[in-house]
């Protein structure tokens, strides 16, 4: 029985057989984490003293936005991209050169580099509408190849292997972003604004059509959910969150260069989910903390870490589907599940 | 003029529709779309360059163990990555078949180190005159044995009894293994096939670049693009797009710029997936996907 529940990790609801109880305590928590995330980053922010560390931290935080915004095409709908590291090419891209060549106002830029990130995903995800499973992974990865190639090719526009540099800082409310923590700061509360809006998308009438086409596109389509619409919505969200961190991560490094937009950063993005659980957001963002902290904690054995992530992603897939998040949940509802068994002496 | 190119481009083609099939018969007889095919172009190449340094191995018997090691390390990903998951969702397989790639990758990395290393042709780098053109008995080696490789493999797959089991297999899994057919052994036979055939790639393919842990990354993404313009579900149909793009795209590096090169394959790929994502040859797409 066990064993069948871990295989699968994707059912929305608990295994426990009381239902679970909404009280007003919960709602009430579930509200207030967003206000204590915001205070979190901040402190964190002004708390780590240490500037390598802190610009790991904002590095983390960057890779939450991306994704949390593929929690949603991947874990909600179930579309598989191995492209993301193109449309966080193109946030960037577009952010850099609007900023540099331009001279539009960083805010603007990110917004219109965003856009752009989304339109483009629009404009890969309504023709691929039509491709499932293997072919939609094919897809995007081929489209991950397209902008890796014109990133280095199309020198006129993109600066070749060069890239584009001096992206200078943008002011936001009032005052420039110059120091890292002040970029911490900005970018944390940007995250914690990207996990509040994709938790909403989940909660949302859209993310639940998105969770049925997942599980069964047939058994959605003749409940009345547009398919094509879901699907292009979800592949639409991932696509702008990818965008986002790529406009923030120019900014906060001030260029662009081809060489960080290549396949394993799409892999990586992808990974972070698969090991964080793609069953809820929180998996995602904990896929990314973990994801950007392990080479650094893995630094004295640097030459072995791609090899230890690459066994561990095997390992995740086979043996834990549901990823670290799954964990937490199963070691949470472990009391619950005792007090039901005491209770009525079922075995499950 | 136009020779050259075009004996490069049907050299790197022959290529192309090896590690193509090779694909397909993965994909075909298990489903698992092999996202690690690229990395076992670099393991052959680079257990037979390995070999090939130890003094007094023909290079022929080094070829051969790493068409070898390529096979071996094939049957063990089946093991790894089909066995445990295939009941499980495609997407399960597809960051498994990433994951296998990455570890490779990095074993070779770790053992070989990052310097680049050569292997040489087995046969004698001499240029003929052709019409007119200079053409390498290194690009006709290619072309012949990729050609007689999957010719071979296509025999196989038609004409046999194992080609018929397997064809049962990828049509229908449960009725197959009903009709008595061990479509488990079929599925590690088809691995070791498939990853072999990639080996045979990179040993081909090595003397014209060097021996880098980077080496079949390209190879497998053209490859997968051919398998797209071809059709997934047709083997000789892919062979011919994957042979195709390589003359395409070499005519194309050599009359429009090597920019466009590596654009084209993707840039038809998508257009393939988006316009016709049964590809040239293929029926309609079926439920597998």
């Amino acid at each position: 029985m066990n064993a069948s529940k871990l295989a699968m990790p994707q059912s929305p609801t608990l295994p426990t057989a009381a239902p679970v109880r909404r009280t007003r305590a919960t709602t009430l928590v579930s509200w207030l984490i967003w206000p204590a995330l915001l205070v979190l980053v901040i402190a964190l922010a002004q708390g780590i003293d240490n500037n390598y560390w802190l610009q790991i931290a904002v590095n983390a935080e960057i890779m939450v936005i991306a994704a949390v915004g593929l929690y949603v095409t991947f874990g909600l709908s179930g579309q598989v991209s191995l492209g993301q590291a193109g449309f966080y090419a193109i946030g960037g891209y577009t952010t850099g050169l609007l900023v540099t060549t331009l001279g539009f106002d960083f805010g603007l830029a990110l917004v219109l580099g965003v856009i752009l990130s989304g339109l483009v995903g629009l404009g890969l995800g309504i023709p691929s509408l039509r491709l499932r499973g293997n072919y939609l992974a094919l897809a995007t990865l081929g489209f991950g190849q397209v902008v890796a190639l014109i990133l280095v090719n199309w020198t006129w526009l993109t600066g070749g292997a060069n890239g584009i540099r001096n992206i200078v800082a943008p002011i936001v409310a009032g005052f420039e972003l110059k120091t890292v923590p002040d970029w911490a700061m900005f970018i944390g509360v940007v995250a914690v604004l990207s996990v509040f809006v994709v938790t909403r998308i989940k909660n949302s009438s859209y993310g639940r059509a998105m969770q049925a086409v997942r599980d069964s596109d047939v058994a959605a389509s003749s409940m009345g959910v547009s398919l094509s619409q879901v699907k292009v919505l979800a592949f639409v969200v991932g696509a702008i969150f990818a965008g986002l961190a790529g406009a923030l991560n120019a900014g906060f490094v001030t260029y662009v260069s081809p060489g960080t937009y290549d396949l394993s950063l799409s892999v990586t993005i992808l990974a972070m989910i698969v090991v964080g659980g793609a069953a809820s957001p929180w998996g995602a963002v904990i896929g990314a903390i973990v994801l950007t902290f392990l080479p650094e904690v893995l630094r004295p054995v640097q030459e072995y870490y791609l090899l230890i992530y690459g066994i561990l992603l095997l390992l995740v897939v086979a043996f834990a589907p549901g990823g670290i998040w799954n964990l937490f949940r199963l070691v949470g509802s472990l009391p619950a599940r005792f007090r039901t068994r005491a209770r009525t002496g079922d075995q499950s | 003029m136009i020779i050259q190119p075009l004996v490069s481009g049907l050299a790197i083609g022959g290529i192309y529709a090896l590690l193509a099939v090779s694909f397909l018969l993965t994909y075909r007889v298990s489903g698992v779309l092999n996202f690690a095919q690229g990395e076992f172009v670099m393991v052959g190449a680079f257990v037979a360059s390995t070999v090939a340094g130890i003094a007094g191995i023909p290079l022929i018997a080094a070829a051969l163990l790493g068409v070898g090691a390529a096979a071996f390390a094939g049957v063990a990903m089946e093991r790894v990555t089909y066995r445990p998951l295939r009941n499980k969702p495609h997407a399960s397989m597809i960051i498994s078949t990433v994951a296998v790639g990455i570890v490779l990758t990095q074993a070779a990395q770790l053992i070989w180190g990052p310097n680049p290393r050569t292997l040489p042709s087995l046969v004698p780098n001499v240029s003929i005159d052709f019409l007119g053109s200079r053409i390498s008995t290194v690009s006709l080696f290619l072309i012949v044995i990729s050609a007689v490789l999957i010719v071979a493999l296509h025999l196989v797959l038609t004409k046999t009894r194992l080609g018929r089991q397997l064809e049962a297999t990828s049509v229908d899994s449960d009725t197959a293994q009903l009709m008595g057919i061990r479509t488990g052994r079929l599925v590690i036979i088809a691995f070791a096939i498939s990853t072999g055939l990639a080996g045979v790639a990179g040993i081909l393919v090595a003397p014209m670049f060097s021996v880098t842990v980077g080496l079949g990354v390209l190879i497998a993404l053209k490859a997968f693009a051919a398998c797209v313009i071809g059709g997934f579900g047709n083997l000789p149909g892919a062979a011919i797009a994957a042979v195709g793009l390589g003359v395409v795209e070499n005519l194309a590096g050599t009359f429009i710029g090597t920019d466009s090169k590596d654009l084209i394959a993707f840039g038809l790929m998508i257009a393939f997936l988006i316009v016709r994502p049964q590809g040239i040859f293929g029926a309609k797409v079926g439920e597998k996907l």
